[in-house]
C-alpha cells in the first residue's frame, strides 16, 4: 500500500515538474519572440533615424539654409574630424 | 484439372508480379518526384528578401539607404463607397506633389470597366499608409517594398547607378557602383517553408523550416561628399553659363588612384530613373570616347622626353611655318609660328607643327608602346560598371599624317577616365594606378579595405618631374593664365578637340578640356573638365580651363591647402 501511495505521489511531484518546466519553456520562447520583436523594431527605427538625420544634414539642406561661406565653413570642419561622421558607422558595425 | 489449376496459379503469380513491378514502378523510381509533388502540396514556402547593402561617402555619411515604401491597391469589389468620395477622402493625404498623379489615376479608374484590382499609388512612406489606414476604408489594400533612398538627391547619380528589377523580378544593380557591386550588396535571399492545409493556410502546430535572408555588404566610397557636391552645381554653372551640351568633371586623387569627386551634366534622379532618358544612364566619363585634343600632347611629350630623343631644352627646327604632310598642311590654333621654340615653349604655344616634330623624332612604334604602358587603348579597371575602351589601332597600320594628328591628339579616340589616369602618372612621379570609387567593403564582422593597385611605370620620376615644371609653365604663360587662381601653382594643359561630324571636322563643334593638378610638389589631386559643344567661345581656355581654377578655389578651400606663393 505504501509503495503505491510512494508511486502516486512520485508521478504527481513528476506531473507538476513537467508542467512548471514546460509553462516555464512558454514563459521564455515568449519572453524571446518580445526580445526579437523588439531587436526587429529597433532596428527599423534606426534605419528611419539613419535616413532622417541623414536628409537632415545632407549638403542639399545644409546648402539650401547656409551662405556660400558658412557651407565651407561647416564642410572644411566635418572633413577634419571625420572620426565623428565614421562614429555611427562604427557603432553600427 | 490439375493443369487448370496450374494456369490459375501461372495467372496469378503473373498478375502479381505486374502489381509488384508496378508498385516498384511507382513507389521505388518515381518516389522523388511523387515526394517533390507532395511536399508542393502541403508545404508552401515564401521568399525572404535581404536588405540591400548601403552606399556611404569617405566621410562615412549615407548616400544610399533602404526604406520601407508601400503601393496602394483598390480592391472594387470591397469598395463600399463611390470613387468620388474616395477621391475626397484621400486627396488632403497625398502631397502637394503627387496630388496631379493621384487624380490621373482617378480618372483613369472612372473610365475602367470589369476589372477588381487597381493600383492607385506608388511609394507611399510610413505617415501616408497610417492616415490613409485610420479612414478605414474598406478594399484598401498595401504592398510592402524596400526601395533605395538617396538622402543627397541626384548627387552622384552617374556614379551610384540605380536599382532596377532582374528578369526574375529580383532587385538588380544596374550601372555603376549598383552595377559593379551588384553581388556584394545584393546579399542572399532567405527562405521560409511551412505546412500548409488544404485550403493553403499555414498549420499552426505544423512543421516550419527558416532561413534567414543575409543582409548586402555596404560600401565606403572615396568620394568627398561635400567637394562633390561643389562639382555637380559649379559644372552645373559652367554648363549653362557656356552654353555647351554637356560637361564632365572628374577628381582622383593620383597618389593612390581613388576617385575623390566624379560628375556628368545632366545628371537624372536615380529613384525615378525610369521617368528618365537611358541615355542619361550611361557615365560620359568612363562610356564615351572622344578626340582629346591639346590635354593629350603632355603625354607624348612625356613620352618623348622619357625615351631620351629629345630633352627640354631641344629646339624645334621646324616651327617657323605650317608642316606639309603629303595633301595636308598642318598649322596652329591661331596661326602664328614660334621658331626656335623649346619643348615648353611647344606646350605653352599649344603647338600642333611643334608636336608633329616631337612625334616624327619618337616614331610610330615608340609612341604606339608609350601610349599602351599609360593605358591608352585598354580599360583603366574603374570599379564601376560600363567602362569602354576604344580601340588603339596597330602603329603598322598608321600612315604618317596618323602619327602627325595623334601628336596633338586628334585622329585618336580614348575615354576621359583613360587621359585622367594617364596625367595621373606625370602627377605622381610615373605611376599608373588603378582608378578605384570604393574604399572599403562593410560586413557584420569585417572590414575589406581596398588596396591601391599600381598597375606600371609609363615613365620615370625624373620625367615627370620635368613634364611638371613645362605643365606649370604652360598655365602660368599659356592662354588661360587670366583665370588662374593668384599665388598657386598649377600644372595644366588646356584642350580644344575639334568633333568629326560625316568624316570632316567642324570647327564650330568643339570639345572644350582642361587637364591638371596640384599642389605641384606632392599632387592631391589630378583633375579633368570637359564640356560639350560650349557656344560662348569654342575654346577650352575660355570655357574648360575657368571652371577648372573655379573648382580647384573650391578644393583649396575645403582641404585647407596654402598657397605656393605670398
Amino acid at each position: 500500500m505504501r509503495s503505491i501511495i510512494r508511486s502516486i505521489i512520485l508521478s504527481i511531484i513528476f506531473l507538476v515538474i513537467q508542467v512548471i518546466l514546460s509553462v516555464k519553456v512558454v514563459v521564455y520562447d515568449n519572453l524571446l519572440s518580445n526580445i526579437e520583436e523588439k531587436i526587429t523594431s529597433l532596428e527599423e527605427e534606426n534605419i528611419s533615424i539613419e535616413a532622417k538625420l541623414a536628409s537632415y544634414t545632407s549638403c542639399n539642406k545644409v546648402y539650401e539654409e547656409k551662405t556660400e561661406k558658412e557651407f565651407f565653413k561647416i564642410f572644411s570642419f566635418a572633413n577634419k574630424s571625420q572620426e565623428t561622421f565614421f562614429f555611427a558607422l562604427k557603432l553600427e558595425k | 484439372m490439375e493443369t487448370r489449376i496450374k494456369w490459375v496459379i501461372i495467372f496469378f503469380i503473373f498478375s502479381f508480379l505486374l502489381v509488384f513491378l508496378k508498385l516498384f514502378y511507382w513507389q521505388v523510381l518515381k518516389r522523388p518526384a511523387l515526394q517533390s509533388l507532395a511536399a508542393n502540396q502541403y508545404f508552401s514556402n515564401v521568399n525572404l528578401d535581404a536588405p540591400r547593402g548601403k552606399i556611404y561617402s569617405s566621410d562615412g555619411f549615407p548616400l544610399v539607404l533602404n526604406q520601407k515604401k508601400f503601393d496602394l491597391f483598390l480592391n472594387l469589389d470591397n469598395l463600399k463607397i463611390t470613387v468620388d468620395q474616395l477621391k475626397e477622402q484621400l486627396l488632403p493625404i497625398i502631397g502637394e506633389e503627387e496630388k496631379e498623379k493621384f487624380l490621373q489615376k482617378i480618372e483613369l479608374l472612372k473610365k475602367s470597366k470589369n476589372i477588381k484590382w487597381f493600383s492607385l499609388m506608388k511609394n507611399l512612406d510610413e505617415e501616408t499608409k497610417t492616415k490613409i489606414e485610420n479612414l478605414k476604408i474598406n478594399g484598401l489594400d498595401f504592398e510592402e517594398k524596400e526601395r533605395r533612398f538617396y538622402p543627397e538627391g541626384n548627387l552622384l547619380s552617374h556614379v551610384l547607378g540605380f536599382v532596377g528589377e532582374s528578369e526574375k523580378g529580383t532587385p538588380q544593380g544596374y550601372f555603376g557602383i549598383e552595377g559593379y557591386y551588384d553581388k556584394e550588396i545584393s546579399g542572399k535571399l532567405g527562405m521560409k517553408i511551412f505546412e500548409k492545409d488544404a485550403l493553403g493556410r499555414p498549420v499552426f502546430i505544423g512543421n516550419e523550416y527558416f532561413e534567414k535572408p543575409i543582409p548586402g555588404r555596404n560600401l565606403v566610397l572615396n568620394i568627398d561628399r561635400p567637394l562633390q557636391f561643389l562639382v555637380e552645381k559649379r559644372l552645373a554653372d559652367g554648363v549653362k553659363h557656356y552654353q555647351a551640351n554637356s560637361g564632365l568633371v572628374a577628381i582622383i586623387n593620383p597618389q593612390n588612384g581613388a576617385v575623390i569627386a566624379m560628375a556628368a551634366y545632366p545628371e537624372y534622379d536615380p529613384s525615378t530613373y525610369y521617368l528618365s532618358d537611358q541615355e542619361l544612364f550611361r557615365n560620359p566619363i568612363i562610356s564615351s570616347s572622344f578626340e582629346p585634343g591639346s590635354i593629350f600632347k603632355v603625354i607624348v611629350m612625356a613620352a618623348a622626353i622619357d625615351s631620351g630623343l629629345i630633352s627640354k631644352d631641344d629646339i624645334c627646327t621646324e616651327c617657323g611655318g605650317p608642316k606639309k604632310i603629303g595633301e595636308y598642311s598642318i598649322k596652329t590654333w591661331n596661326e602664328k609660328y614660334y621658331p626656335n621654340s623649346t619643348m615648353t615653349d611647344i606646350l605653352v604655344h599649344s603647338d600642333n607643327v611643334g608636336m608633329v616634330w616631337i612625334a616624327e623624332k619618337l616614331g610610330a612604334s615608340k609612341l604606339y608602346s608609350y601610349l599602351k604602358k599609360f593605358g591608352i587603348g585598354e580599360k583603366t579597371g574603374i570599379d564601376l560598371q560600363g567602362e569602354i575602351s576604344p580601340y588603339l589601332r596597330d602603329p603598322n597600320n598608321w600612315t604618317r599624317i596618323d602619327l602627325a594628328t595623334i601628336s596633338f591628339g586628334q585622329g585618336i579616340a580614348v575615354t576621359p577616365i583613360q587621359v585622367l589616369n594617364a596625367v595621373s602618372a606625370i602627377a605622381n612621379g610615373g605611376k599608373i594606378y588603378q582608378p578605384q570609387v570604393v574604399r572599403s567593403i562593410l560586413s557584420d564582422d569585417e572590414e575589406l579595405k581596398i588596396l591601391p593597385v599600381e598597375k606600371s611605370q609609363p615613365i620615370s620620376s625624373q620625367t615627370a618631374r620635368i613634364v611638371t615644371e613645362m605643365m606649370v609653365e604652360a598655365v602660368e604663360k599659356g592662354e588661360a593664365k587670366w583665370a588662374k587662381p593668384k599665388n598657386y601653382l598649377i600644372a595644366g594643359k588646356t584642350g580644344t578637340a575639334q568633333i568629326p561630324i560625316s568624316g570632316h571636322y567642324d570647327s564650330e563643334k568643339t570639345i572644350a578640356s582642361f587637364i591638371g593638378f596640384a599642389p605641384i610638389n606632392k599632387p592631391r589631386f589630378v583633375m579633368l573638365v570637359s564640356l560639350q559643344e560650349p557656344k560662348t567661345s569654342t575654346w577650352g581656355s575660355e570655357t574648360a580651363a575657368p571652371l577648372w581654377f573655379k573648382i580647384a578655389e573650391d578644393i583649396f578651400q575645403l582641404w585647407n591647402i596654402q598657397p605656393d606663393k605670398n
